[in-house]
């Protein structure tokens, strides 16, 4: 009786263990494989499908008037590795990201100092976004614009 | 950064492995050595747990036994062993898990604890060891306790066909029940109650030196005078030498242990020195029982064995069948009883004089041998009489 | 997925079991209280995380399930019931703890926001064992503080916020630490403007910690920083010189400290000794003999032969009682969870985050190695906890709040509908 509680105990152990191995394993596979950098990639090559236009109202700054090319996901910061770099000082290295779910548009805050404010709305978490959004980052605003190719969005393609 | 967490981790994995290599290492390779150590209190606990065999004499009587106890602090079962017969205590010897064991309890320790198989062992069953028929009779054995009474000194008794020993008696005694309590005292006794004196008390031969001579002289071819109990010592010893006396006491097993399961002690040569004689030769009361059964046994001495048996003892011939037949014609005769009485005197004990009987019974057909010593006593019939009473009991 | 859990579950369940039939001889009731709270307690933790995060990493709280349920067995098999009901309470304040941890919102700003007020929090409560400590054995070092009955140990807690503190000044500074830096003959050293506040507040716990003889946790924090500031400038050298730096201070402690000593003497050559002052690692290895490859089961060794068994050397008792199979399973759940951390460092998008994950894991990785391989006589012994197994409530809730933040950063921040498979962190 209690050799065989034991020897139970043993096997219920090494299951548990194994089966977190096997977890671990298949986890370890699937980014071996890159299933994720991959659709990025893929991604990338069909569809560069939204751009950032700088639309300060304010004279705060001169910044030029310039447009952003957002090919998701894509981060926003004033380091010089973000896919759009905004080089002001009120911006954090790297400050928000864009990115498509689920065939929606989402803006996310990366923890920055001065925080992402969407339509003067400081986000908190994952936000939806729409086309002519208004986001605002550092002493910046900048207008959210989509073209037609949201075709992109279709669900199928992002699971993989 | 990667790369820094990266190497990380694999430092720590690197620990991690070291560390089953060490498990493997104490658990696997290292475990016999220390589970055996002496300090390991598991020991004790496993060896409370054994269920030693029991000790019985020669009828079945049960000389020592385990029985299950409970420890105040926890509820597990451990065994305590009992002794009912303090007769037998220097045969039986002791178990303790302070002072080890003693005794036959130490020379049947293996069979008495039994062993476990490795199931066993992993289920935690007890560990059960089997039952010991020792070759002695209680009922000689608590005559004989009973016939010492308040004398030091010791019997042994042996059959002279199978060697086997009938009782081993050494007084002072003690309770081996009570020995963890009172081991101090025991130990620093200047009486010594845990001497067997049977087996590892060594006493000077006295008057039985003529005994030996006779032995040696008749060996050696040596004509003896016609009444040879009667001729000084002196005289009756001077055609053997010294060294042809020596060479008896040789011949007579007297320079070895009688056997060596027991503690025991080898006899002492007299060195002849000063006022040294042959009387100096000083020998364990076994030394002369097994002396005596070859005598009575046509010259061939038993091997000495503590456990009952039905097969013959091997035997080792010391003298010839004339030599024994000679000395078993002049031993003086009593009751069906043969035996030499002699006394040690203060010149050779070194204090009070010592008395011996040695003896054979019945006188034709001899079966059992017997030799008795008594400390600080000068008259002789005491130490024969102590040995008819337990020859007595043991031909009934 | 969440199944998982149900596995390590069974073991405790098991484990219970056997202490109740080996103990009771039959099964009772009342045995399986403890196992009992800690299914609820899991199984809810499990579900609300959940649902509230989805992708959270699914294998923190099934490792942690195993190990806090066999240090719950081992604690009902080493010590009086009450050490069990109180590790009982702790791990149900641990669960709470750890879900307020991971679902708090607005992410951890709120924890790097205020990081100073942390530290000095920890800091004072560590002080105020100076003058308010108590030792719920009564005798030995006053490290607890004690409130209404439950004893808390705030150098456990220090362990925590020096993490968190070191995370967010390492990743605050670490490019000032790497570009600015001093010239000293051919070395290039950072500059003490940058390091200096650093070391100070390190140097400052440690002397906390040294002065109140708690030589493991103050091993454990200079551990911790090195792994931390080795993570955040990947500088091998600074390790190095460290490490130099800590031989020396060993030797020193070596002649000046009885307690050094003695824990170096006793592990060189513990035979010597053994009945005296190397009587534990020796009782300890005898333990580790003595279980072999199946171990004797569970209640059915002798480790209470060791003193103190339940906290430092509960690790020789799983030796002693479960084998080598077991103590194989134990570190090897202890390497899962420590690569765990690593990896959820590994897909943190910023550098506080990367920082905090990778100081829990190294915490949860150097802890559970000093004392494994102090029971075992690879390094000399010191007073850690067996994270999780231990019997100890401080630290044990202060990793189940690590957990809460480990699950916290495995998380990424959420969108609410997500369809990749969930065990799978960004890439």
């Amino acid at each position: 009786m209690l050799l065989g509680l034991r020897l139970l105990a043993v096997v219920v152990l090494y299951a548990f263990l194994l089966v977190i191995a096997y977890v671990i394993w298949r986890d370890l596979r699937s980014v071996a494989r890159g299933h994720h950098s991959e659709n990025v990639a893929a991604a990338r090559e069909e569809t560069p499908l939204a751009w950032l236009q700088v639309v300060n109202d304010t004279d705060a700054t001169d910044w030029p008037k310039t447009v952003f090319t957002v090919v998701p996901p894509a981060t926003l910061g004033r380091a010089s590795d973000n896919q759009v770099v905004l080089q002001d000082e009120w911006v954090s290295a790297y400050h928000a990201r864009i990115e498509i779910q689920a065939g929606k548009w989402w803006l996310t805050d990366l923890g920055s100092r001065n925080g992402t404010r969407l339509n003067d709305m400081l986000i908190v978490e994952t936000t939806p976004l729409t086309k002519g959004d208004i986001i605002s980052v550092g002493r910046l605003k900048l207008r959210f614009e989509t073209g037609d190719g949201m075709s992109l969005a279709d669900p199928n393609k992002t699971k993989a | 950064m990667t790369t820094s967490i990266m190497r990380l981790t694999g430092a720590l994995l690197v620990g991690f492995i070291t560390v089953a290599v060490a498990l493997v290492y104490w658990q696997v390779f290292r475990a016999p050595e220390l589970v055996a150590r002496a300090d390991n209190p598991r020991l004790i606990q496993a060896e409370l747990r054994v269920k030693r065999g029991s000790l019985l004499d020669r009828t079945g009587m049960v000389l020592a036994f385990s029985a299950p106890a409970h420890l105040s602090d926890s509820d597990q079962v451990v065994f305590r062993r009992h002794y009912p017969e303090l007769a037998a205590a220097h045969l039986v010897g002791y178990y303790s898990l302070r002072h080890g064991t003693g005794g036959c309890e130490a020379v049947f320790d293996a069979t008495l604890r039994g062993k476990r198989t490795q199931i066993e062992e992993l289920l935690h069953r007890p560990q059960l060891g089997e039952d010991v028929t020792l070759s002695v009779s209680l009922a000689a054995t608590r005559a004989a306790d009973v016939a010492l009474g308040d004398h030091i000194g010791a019997l042994v008794a042996l059959d002279i066909v199978s060697g086997e020993i009938l009782a081993i008696v050494s007084h002072p005694s003690y309770d081996p029940n009570r020995l963890d309590n009172e081991w101090e005292r025991l130990a620093t006794d200047p009486a010594a109650p845990l001497l067997n004196r049977a087996t590892q008390g060594v006493y000077p031969v006295g008057d039985l030196a003529r005994w030996i001579g006779l032995a040696g002289l008749l060996s050696a071819g040596i004509t003896t005078p016609p009444n040879p109990l009667e001729v000084p010592l002196e005289v009756l010893l001077a055609p053997l030498s010294r060294m042809g006396y020596l060479a008896t006491a040789h011949q007579l097993g007297f320079t070895k242990t009688p056997l060596t399961v027991l503690p025991a002690s080898p006899g002492r040569l007299p060195n002849f020195k000063g006022k040294t004689t042959e009387r100096d030769l000083a020998v364990t009361p076994l030394h002369m029982a097994r002396f005596i059964a070859a005598v009575a046994g046509d010259g061939r001495m038993p091997a000495v064995r503590l456990e009952r048996t039905t097969t013959p003892a091997t035997m080792e011939r010391i003298f010839s069948e004339y030599v024994a037949r000679t000395l078993r014609n002049i031993t003086p005769k009593h009751d069906e009883i043969a035996g030499w009485l002699g006394i040690a005197s203060p010149v050779e004990t070194g204090r009070e004089s010592l008395t011996w009987f040695v003896g054979y019974a019945p006188t034709t057909y001899p079966k059992v041998a017997v030799a008795v010593v008594i400390e600080d006593e000068d008259d002789r019939l005491v130490a024969s009489s102590i040995a008819h009473r337990t020859l007595a009991t043991l031909l009934q | 997925m969440a199944l998982i859990v149900g596995l390590p579950l069974i073991f405790t369940f098991l484990a219970f079991a056997q202490l109740s039939l080996v103990e009771d001889a039959r099964l009772t009731p009342t045995r399986f209280i403890a196992p009992a709270a800690l299914a609820v307690c899991m199984l809810a933790t499990t579900w609300l995380l959940q649902q509230a995060l989805p992708l959270h990493d699914q294998l923190l709280l099934p490792l942690i399930t195993l190990l806090i349920g066999w240090g719950m067995a081992e604690v009902g098999r080493l010590a009086p019931p009450v050490f069990l009901q109180r590790q009982t309470t702790w791990m149900v304040l641990g669960s709470g703890a750890l879900l307020v941890v991971a679902l708090v919102p607005q992410g951890l700003q709120w924890l790097e926001r205020f990081r100073y007020t942390w530290l000095l929090l920890g800091l004072s409560l560590l002080g105020m064992t100076f003058f308010l400590g108590v030792n719920p054995s009564g005798t030995g070092a006053r490290l607890w503080l004690g409130v209404a009955g439950l004893y808390f140990q705030p150098s456990e807690l220090l362990k925590l916020l020096m993490i968190v503190f070191l995370a967010t000044y390492l990743a605050e500074r670490r490019a000032a630490l790497l570009e600015v830096s001093l010239r000293v003959h051919r070395w290039r050293i950072p500059h003490p403007a940058y390091l200096g506040p650093l070391l100070l507040m390190w140097g400052f716990s440690i002397i906390l910690l040294l002065w109140q003889r708690d030589l493991g946790a103050g091993l454990l924090f200079f551990a911790v920083f090195l792994a931390m500031f080795y993570v955040a400038t990947g500088q091998g050298r600074y390790v190095l010189v460290s490490l130099v730096l800590l031989a020396g201070a060993g030797a020193i402690g070596y002649h000046v400290f009885d307690v050094v000593a003695l824990r170096v003497d006793a592990w060189w050559d513990p035979w010597r000794e053994a009945s005296g002052r190397s009587f534990q690692i020796v009782q300890a290895l005898l333990a580790f003999a003595s279980g072999g490859v199946l171990g004797q089961g569970l209640g059915q060794g002798l480790p209470s032969a060791i003193p103190v068994v339940h906290t430092d050397f509960v690790f020789a008792a799983v030796g002693e009682e479960y084998g080598l199979i077991g103590t194989l399973g134990l570190v090897i759940s202890f390497m899962l969870l420590v690569s765990r951390a690593f990896r959820i460092a590994l897909c943190c998008e910023r550098m506080f985050e990367r920082l905090l994950a990778a100081g829990i894991g190294s915490l949860f990785g150097l802890q559970s190695l000093v004392i494994m391989a102090g029971t075992l006589k690879l390094i000399p012994l010191t007073g850690v906890t067996l994270p999780f197994v231990s019997y100890g409530g401080s630290s044990l809730l202060v990793s189940m709040v690590m957990v809460g933040l480990l699950v916290r950063l495995s998380s990424r921040p959420t969108s609410p509908y997500q369809s990749s498979p969930a065990f799978i962190q960004g890439g």
